[in-house]
């Protein structure tokens, strides 16, 4: 069949075989580095602060979600895509997460009912720059707590902040 | 002919030409992340190997050396013959992985920096010259060849070249062949059915990268930087502490042995 030709030729032309060629000396490095990281696992667990994970593709927005939460007296982890997310979900536990709902790979809705299995208790909160009434309905089937648009606000997402505390605290 | 008049054959050939355009589009956006995937993960991939990578296979090999000078000193010593054993074959794979790479990562640009032009031109380009789209089977052999120019030169960097490929496969006579409506309709179906698969075989290529140890290493990576720590560079480090350790001691194992 000339389809399968086409396919099998292509594959040869890709180079994704470079990744594997390394696989022992990243497997090194990512061991090594395990005992460097400002992320370990042990020190989300030690400490009674809450544990939140913030889910985002996006650097800056990773990187502002968890300094507010630090700030906040939060411990924050995060993921860059909803498997990261789901794989951390399966190993730790979070008070609240963040989860914006457009991110390649595996997107926020389809993540989300992997991390409500995961954590049943914890507040999800859906963060997306569009909110459509379908997306809500299904955010909200699927088991999402809150939802909060981008850009944004400081004051809303204190508030979400708060609520959880106070569920913490009692 | 008013679009009134349309035959059962022209419907069905609309409705499969706007399926079609839909598959392109997924097929060029698919393709696309694809390459992109690729790119970044060549580019952390140089990184680091300038970084660290080098270091193991430095390591590796001055532990080799360490156990062989001890394995040689005690001969009877099975433990210490298998330990340099598996000191030797380690190095080996290192520097194998290490040699590897650097026969590969010739061809790539150091540092991969995508762009809306860059990302624009490929979808456009996907969606002309992509080998599931040809029927004909020297078409397809030739699209192969140029899909290959048309990542590799994405891969760089390279618009310039991007815009000569598209600007000559437009003038490309193979663009403006007639065919009766039958024969089109048939062809729209086959590359429909080719698109689909392509589109599996390059999620499925995804999928796989991301399952790479390189690619899980690169988003930890990622994953501190956005907290502000380097930990690539705190690991270079740390190699260095250890290369240096070794060779102290690899001194002191040769002085130790010509006293």
């Amino acid at each position: 069949m000339p389809d399968e030709k086409s396919g099998q030729a292509l594959e040869r032309r890709t180079p994704d075989g470079i990744a594997n060629l390394s696989a022992t000396l990243a497997r090194r490095a990512l061991d090594d580095i395990s005992g460097m990281s400002t992320l370990r696992q042990n020190d989300i667990l030690v400490t009674n602060a809450p544990n939140v994970l913030v889910v985002d593709d996006e650097d800056v927005m990773v990187k502002l979600l968890c300094e507010l939460f630090s700030e906040q007296g939060f411990r924050p982890d995060f993921a860059y895509n909803g498997k990261g997310a789901v794989e951390k979900t399966a190993t730790n536990k979070y008070q609240l997460i963040t989860l914006n709902v457009v991110m390649p790979g595996m997107d926020g809705l389809t993540a989300l009912p992997l991390i409500r299995a995961n954590l049943p208790e914890t507040t999800i909160i859906m963060i997306s720059g569009n909110f459509y009434p379908e997306i809500v309905a299904e955010a909200k089937r699927l088991g999402a707590d809150a939802y909060l648009s981008k850009p944004l606000k400081t004051d809303e997402l204190s508030e979400i902040i708060r609520r959880v505390m106070n569920k913490q605290h009692t | 002919m008013s679009t009134l008049e349309l035959t059962p054959e022209e419907k069905e050939f609309a409705s499969k030409r706007q399926i079609l355009s839909d598959k392109e589009e997924q097929l060029a956006e698919k393709e696309l992340e694809f390459s992109t995937l690729q790119a970044e993960l060549k580019s952390f991939q140089i990184e680091y190997f300038t970084k660290v990578g080098f270091k193991y296979v430095e390591l590796d090999r001055l532990q080799a050396v360490l156990d062989k000078l001890l394995a040689s000193r005690s001969p009877s010593d099975d433990h210490a013959r298998k330990t340099a054993y598996e000191s030797r074959q380690r190095a080996e794979q290192s520097s194998r992985e290490a040699d590897a790479f650097k026969s590969i990562s010739e061809k790539t640009a150091s540092k991969f920096e995508s762009s809306a032009e860059l990302k624009s031109i490929y979808r456009e380009l996907a969606k002309l010259v992509h080998p599931d789209l040809a029927l004909d089977q020297a078409e397809k052999e030739r699209r192969h060849l140029l899909m290959q120019q048309v990542n590799e030169a994405y891969q760089a960097g390279d618009i310039k070249k991007l815009r000569d490929i598209l600007e000559s496969e437009k003038m490309s006579p193979e663009r403006v062949k007639g065919d009766d409506i039958g024969s089109s309709l048939v062809k729209i179906i086959r590359k429909i059915a080719q698109i689909e698969k392509r589109i599996e075989v390059v999620k499925l290529r995804i999928a796989e990268l991301w399952k790479t140890e390189m690619f899980l290493l690169k988003e930890k990576v990622k994953a501190e930087r956005a907290i502000g720590k380097d930990i690539l560079e705190q690991l270079a480090k740390s190699l260095d502490g250890k290369i240096s350790a070794l060779k102290t001691q690899i001194s002191k194992s040769e002085t130790h042995r010509s006293t």
